[in-house]
């Protein structure tokens, strides 16, 4: 891959990509990080690399990257919101319009890996099997559940809201 | 393929995303009817969709790109014949240096030899010196002529260099002398031509001769008695207008011989190259000069 082609793959999937990995921390700064680790591998890696495996490449690495570097840092930020719960509760209400975003909390990190994939980017399951690794029933078990848990978690922010 | 309870979500997915053939649609419909449960708990699912914000873009792009820089590597491509060349100095030099040390023996030789471009002949049996020392060269002489006891001519002529004496005033200059000497310890080759042999009817085959057959040191303080001398040679030399000594060995032609040069009695199996200056002045100095000197 060429210079010139990672920064064509930078104008065309940056965004898609940042979408995405604010989908999966809830967070534009962390979405923010993911983006620009994935881009850093993606120019580290690029001779060995093709344009055009680099969309799910940049994909793929931006949730490695989550799972093996955010997670601690989520885990110590889960401590801290337990310890201030009261407050940020109502402040994250007011930040939080969308239902379907706040309620996408409940699903795992690979539920969301999956959904995210599938309905942001439109990957087909072949794909997903590729960029996760799984297997073909083991996508579609993970989104059914996914979307199950999904519809529950609106039905009770909807009740509770109401 | 059944359906049944563990793989319905399977069958679920595909049913909610129309990716099933009208046959198994109703297969999975006939499946829901009899799991009431079920079917219930589809309701809705197909509707979760999550819609990505096409407004939420990537705040700062020009920070991901990359711009190429060339870099100017001018040893690029010549790593390989610059370590060979680097390689083939170093070899180069080194043999230098091992075929110049292999020069420097033969140099010194000569160069030995040029310093004595008159070599003075003296007798190796009247020494003086004490008692001591006269016996001990004594019995070294006998010792030789023990092992030499075939020898037609008993008279023998050694030819050496000749040793200018020294005085020695006190310890110091005595380690110092002996050192000197210890550096002009030598062993000459002598080459005899055969046909001058000949001539003279001496069957004598090889000899070789040394350049230290005898040293005497004097310590001044000690009245000009001489103190020290090293024993005599191991071989003896001849030359056509001398008396020789004939050896076992036939010769032909002019031959070069090179013996060690070894100090009798229990000395054997040292040679002059193998001593040091702390054994040299253990062993040759005698005992009643180490104990005069409290070396």
């Amino acid at each position: 891959m060429t210079p010139t082609e990672f920064n064509e793959c930078v104008d065309e999937y940056a965004d898609n990509l940042f979408r995405y990995c604010n989908g999966l921390t809830g967070n534009g700064a962390d979405a923010d990080d993911l983006v620009q680790t994935a881009y850093q591998k993606l120019w580290e890696n690029r001779k060995k690399l093709d344009k055009k495996v680099a969309r799910s490449w940049l994909f793929k690495t931006a949730y490695r990257s989550m799972i093996d570097t955010y997670r601690k840092v989520r885990r110590e930020r889960d401590y801290r919101n337990v310890q201030q719960e009261g407050v940020s509760e109502f402040s994250e209400r007011v930040e939080q319009q969308d239902l379907i975003k706040r309620a996408l909390v409940v699903l795992t990190e690979e539920q969301k890996n999956v959904l995210l994939l599938r309905d942001y980017e439109g990957y087909s399951y072949k794909e997903l099997c590729d960029i996760t690794g799984l297997s073909m029933s083991n996508i579609k078990i993970i989104l059914f559940r996914s979307r199950k848990k999904l519809k529950e978690k609106l039905i009770e922010m909807d009740y509770k809201e109401c | 393929m059944k359906i049944n309870i563990d793989k319905y979500e399977v069958w679920a997915l595909d049913y909610l995303e129309g990716n099933l053939s009208d046959h198994q649609r109703q297969m999975f419909e006939g499946f829901l009817e009899d799991h009431p449960d079920l079917k219930a708990e589809m309701e809705g699912i197909g509707q979760i969709r999550l819609v990505p914000d096409e407004t939420m873009v990537y705040p700062d792009k020009s920070a991901l790109y990359k711009t190429h820089r060339a870099t100017i590597l001018p040893w690029f491509g010549l790593h390989y014949p610059v370590a060979a060349a680097v390689a083939f100095i170093l070899i180069l030099g080194a043999g230098y240096f091992i075929w110049e040390g292999s020069l420097w023996p033969a140099s010194t030789k000569v160069s030995d030899m040029t310093e004595s471009p008159n070599p003075v002949i003296q007798p190796t049996s009247p020494i003086s010196g004490t008692e001591e020392m006269v016996t001990s060269q004594q019995e070294a002489g006998n010792h030789e002529q023990k092992d030499l006891s075939f020898v037609p001519a008993p008279s023998i002529d050694v030819e050496e260099e000749s040793v200018p004496e020294k005085t020695i005033s006190n310890f110091t200059e005595t380690q110092k002398h002996i050192q000197e000497r210890q550096q002009d310890l030598s062993i000459r080759s002598v080459t005899i031509d055969k046909s001058e042999l000949m001539e003279d009817e001496q069957p004598v085959q090889s000899v070789a001769v040394s350049t230290m057959e005898k040293e005497n040191i004097t310590d001044s303080k000690q009245h000009g008695q001489t103190v020290a001398m090293l024993p005599v040679q191991e071989g003896l030399v001849a030359s056509p207008a001398r008396t020789a000594i004939a050896l076992d060995r036939p010769s032909s032609s002019p031959v070069s011989r090179e013996f060690k040069v070894h100090i009798p009695g229990e000395f054997l199996s040292e040679t002059w190259s193998n001593i040091n200056v702390a054994s040299l002045k253990e062993k040759v100095i005698p005992s009643f000069i180490s104990k005069k000197l409290n070396l």
